[in-house]
């Protein structure tokens, strides 16, 4: 139990990187599995995925004592806040302008974070999480409707729902006609490439949603085999250098 | 009191009030102690009595200026005073007072203030800053869009005010320490705010400012001039702003053209300084010339742009290439001439561009600086987001998320910084406060017309007009803002937001006036701004100079920084690696300033 508290603590400075960032509890969680994973940094160049190595119940009950002892670790974002409810509106003029980008989480806590990290600012997007932007709020479509080029982008989990949800957005998001879809990720091949985590979930959820069939091989099977990756498995600094990557390069 | 006439051409004068001492013993002092920069200026050449209190005491003709006058204050019957005045539209001031030509800009300003007191100034167009007498205290007046400063400190019971900070740093009296509050700011924004300098104890006057310095202590500051919104009418089509705004234009550059001689334009190929090329090609009766810096063409650069307006405008184009060994031998030169020092690239090949215009014998350079505040420019668009997304009511949160959208050094002072620094950064106003005062106000109605407004009043005169002013002016060149004029700024807050920011076109109403002036490629153009390779320079030049001020010598003894954080910046290591080449260049920047300032 004293390594495992050891190297949370351990994992609190690396996700954080060095206390500079905010981080969600999953964020914490899925550093913990690299953390007892040191093995990985070694095999870089590699594409896999791997199991993960402790259960999130596991994780939980490291961290309660954690916080028992040393308090609520630095930086540490538990609860998703939505701007788009609580939207304060002091400043009327603000919905006159237009916005180029919107970046839709489906994972509320990674929308929180990346705004905590004051990403909307970097990026010059706005960021909503799929459960504020359906539908999309009619101020933030007549934003989107004033740029020329405006472009949403999902950021999804890597795994069937995920990738429909994407496959879906400009219906589900009621997307007005000039605005572009686009997809950030997570596509199995990405899981590989950056040496993710996986988990196997419910398979029954999957015989009703048929996989599609322009997938590659690959990710049939990923799909097939109900894996699923979280966009909270990405260590938060590769995060926004994907994102960085993503909207302001478009690569 | 013995009203004298004196010379008025400040560029390193130094006033002293004081209830002690003799004019000759206070003369003596600062004989001993006082010296202007020495390529500013020459040595000191006599005082004037005016009154029991104060002594001033004039350097030989500026390099500012050129003239060939004797020292003499001016005197206005009775007042007196000494400046640095520039009056662009100094036909019409004349005309006002009923002047003889032969008057100078300052005995001008002097009368316009005698008749008007400070309001007077709302009349000026120009740059300027001066020190009044009228023998009870010493007023201090600043242009309204801070062209030019002037400091002042107050120790052991004497007030001292100087356009020259480095002339300032040398009285005697003035016990030199670093203001650590001042430090967060420049790491955080890469300038300073408001009234702050980097010595404790020593202020700058903001613009369009007054203050009242009392030989008892007291003080008394005022502004004459804040713009204002509106009114707007909803339906008043662009096409007017658009045709009043050009007509303002033309005004703004004509007054800024010098008489008979060729004008030089620093041209970026940006929308700002083409529309000044553009505008000074149009009006002016001798050739424009135009230069424009480039790093290589191994690295990204504006050419096409700035070559393809020189060629549509048809100026007298020059290219200047640096490469970055040229950059950082002139390195701490070029810190040293600034007061107030900004963390910017760019500052040396200012400087080196400004030589270059000075050795083709140009007395004034134009620059289009004043377009981004005053129409709407780029670095809004995250402090609009931001506004967007706010959950956080606290009157600082919309300052500490402008501080943070600099992306410098602001979320990294607490591990940047040793803990004695840390500690004494917090006496003093905080940056946060000096942002809050702008945004929070409810000055502005329109959120975008308050950030213009703080970007005008602490991004302008400690960022924008420094960064030429002083490089310029230690060339002998005189740098002009067209974009900067008074009547200009005062009407960029009258235009309507959604014109100034149309949906995310940025400055969209200037883009009207320039399309039948430049290329649709510069209209359309994404802002992307020159740039130093300052990542490519930390594998060399850059390296050689940080490790040599920052990791040792007098840069690790000051114990300003964390040398790890340092280290690992220049290694390209740490989740600040990002930018790491600014960052960087910002610490490099504040211990050459110290250096040169306080060592």
């Amino acid at each position: 139990m004293a390594a495992m508290q050891t190297a949370l603590a351990r994992s609190i400075h690396r996700v954080s990187a060095g206390g500079r960032y905010f981080y969600t509890e999953f964020q914490l969680y899925y550093e913990l599995c690299r953390t007892v994973r040191p093995f990985l940094k070694y095999l870089s160049a590699i594409p896999f995925a791997l199991p993960r190595p402790i259960d999130y119940f596991e994780f939980s009950e490291i961290l309660k004592r954690h916080v028992t002892y040393n308090g609520k670790p630095a930086g540490l974002l538990t609860e998703p806040v939505s701007w788009v409810r609580g939207f304060i509106g002091r400043e009327p003029d603000l919905a006159d302008y237009g916005l180029t980008r919107l970046l839709v989480c489906t994972d509320p806590h990674i929308a929180t974070m990346l705004i905590a990290n004051h990403m909307h600012m970097e990026l010059g997007c706005a960021i909503l999480s799929m459960s504020d932007a359906l539908p999309l709020p009619d101020m933030i479509c007549a934003m989107l409707a004033r740029a020329a080029d405006s472009q949403v982008y999902v950021l999804h989990d890597s795994d069937l729902h995920g990738i429909m949800l994407f496959r879906h957005a400009r219906v589900r998001l009621q997307l007005p006609e000039p605005v572009t879809a686009l997809e950030v990720g997570l596509r199995p091949f990405q899981c590989l490439k950056m040496h993710l985590f996986f988990h196997r979930t419910d398979s029954w959820a999957h015989d009703e949603i048929p996989v599609p069939s322009d997938c590659t091989v690959f990710e049939k099977a990923w799909m097939k085999a109900g894996l699923k990756t979280e966009i909270a498995c990405i260590p938060p600094v590769a995060l926004f250098r994907l994102l960085r990557r993503r909207l302001i390069s478009g690569r | 009191m013995t009203a004298i006439p004196v010379y008025s051409d400040i560029l390193c004068s130094l006033g002293i009030l004081s209830n002690r001492g003799t004019p000759e013993e206070k003369l003596h002092e600062l004989e001993e102690h006082v010296c202007p920069s020495p390529d500013r200026g020459g040595r000191l050449q006599g005082f004037a009595r005016i009154g029991d209190n104060l002594s001033m005491i004039r350097a030989s003709p500026s390099v500012r200026t050129g003239s060939p006058q004797d020292p003499q204050f001016r005197s206005n019957g009775f007042l007196a005073a000494v400046g640095d005045v520039v009056l662009l539209n100094r036909g019409e001031i004349a005309a006002l007072l009923d002047a003889s030509r032969e008057c100078t800009d300052d005995e001008l300003l002097l009368g316009l203030y005698a008749r008007f007191g400070a309001m007077g100034m709302n009349r000026v167009r120009g740059m300027f800053a001066l020190a009044i007498w009228d023998g009870k205290a010493v007023t201090l007046v600043s242009d309204s869009i801070g062209a030019r400063s002037v400091f002042y400190t107050r120790a052991k019971g004497t007030w001292a005010v100087s356009s020259s900070l480095q002339a300032l740093r040398k009285w005697k009296r003035l016990h030199v320490a670093i203001n650590y509050a001042a430090v967060r700011s420049f790491l955080s924004c890469g300038y300073l705010l408001g009234d702050e300098t980097l010595l404790k104890g020593v202020y700058k006057l903001p613009p369009a400012s007054c203050i009242v310095l009392r030989p008892g202590g007291s003080s008394e500051l005022s502004s004459y001039w804040e713009p204002s919104e509106g009114p707007w009418d909803p339906t008043d089509p662009p096409e007017a702003y658009a045709s009043h705004l050009m007509n303002l234009l033309e005004e703004a550059t004509s007054l800024c053209l010098p008489k008979n001689e060729e004008v030089g334009v620093f041209l970026s190929g940006g929308l700002d300084s083409s529309l000044v090329a553009a505008l000074a090609c149009r009006l002016h009766e001798k050739p424009v010339r135009t230069f424009t810096i480039n790093f290589g063409s191994d690295f990204p650069n504006e050419l096409s742009y700035a070559d393809e307006v020189a060629r549509q405008c048809g100026t007298k184009h020059a290219v200047l290439t640096y490469d970055g060994s040229q950059v950082v031998d002139r390195f701490q030169d070029t810190i040293a001439l600034m007061d107030c020092p900004v963390g910017e690239g760019l500052t040396v090949p200012n400087l080196l561009l400004s030589q270059a215009a000075a050795d083709e014998g140009l007395s004034v350079i134009l620059n289009g600086e004043g377009g981004d505040p005053c129409f709407g420019g780029p670095k809004n668009m995250p402090m609009l987001l931001f506004e967007l997304h706010r959950t956080d009511p606290s009157p600082n949160a919309r300052a500490r998320a402008y501080l943070a959208a600099h992306r410098h050094c602001y979320d990294d002072l607490a591990s940047l910084l040793n803990a004695n620094v840390q500690r004494e950064m917090l006496s003093g106003p905080s940056a946060e406060s000096r942002l809050s005062w702008y945004l929070e106000s409810e000055r502005m109605s329109s959120y975008l017309n308050r950030l213009m407004w703080t970007n005008l009043r602490l991004k302008g005169p400690g960022y924008m007009l420094t960064k030429v002013d002083y490089l310029v002016a230690s060339t002998g060149i005189q740098g002009r803002y067209p974009l900067f004029d008074r009547q200009i700024v005062e009407y960029s807050f009258m235009i309507p937001p959604r014109y100034k920011l149309a949906g995310t076109e940025e400055k969209w109403i200037l883009k009207c006036v320039a399309r039948d002036m430049l290329p649709d490629s510069i209209l359309e153009r994404p802002k992307s701004g020159m740039r130093m390779p300052m990542k490519h320079w930390l594998t060399g030049p850059i390296r050689q100079l940080a490790e040599r001020l920052l990791l040792d010598g007098r840069g690790r003894s000051r114990g300003l920084f964390n040398t790890a954080v340092i280290r690992a910046w220049l290694n390209g290591r740490g989740a600040s690696a990002q930018r790491c080449g600014q960052r960087l260049w910002l610490a490099l920047t504040l211990e050459a300033w110290l250096q040169a300032y306080v060592d």
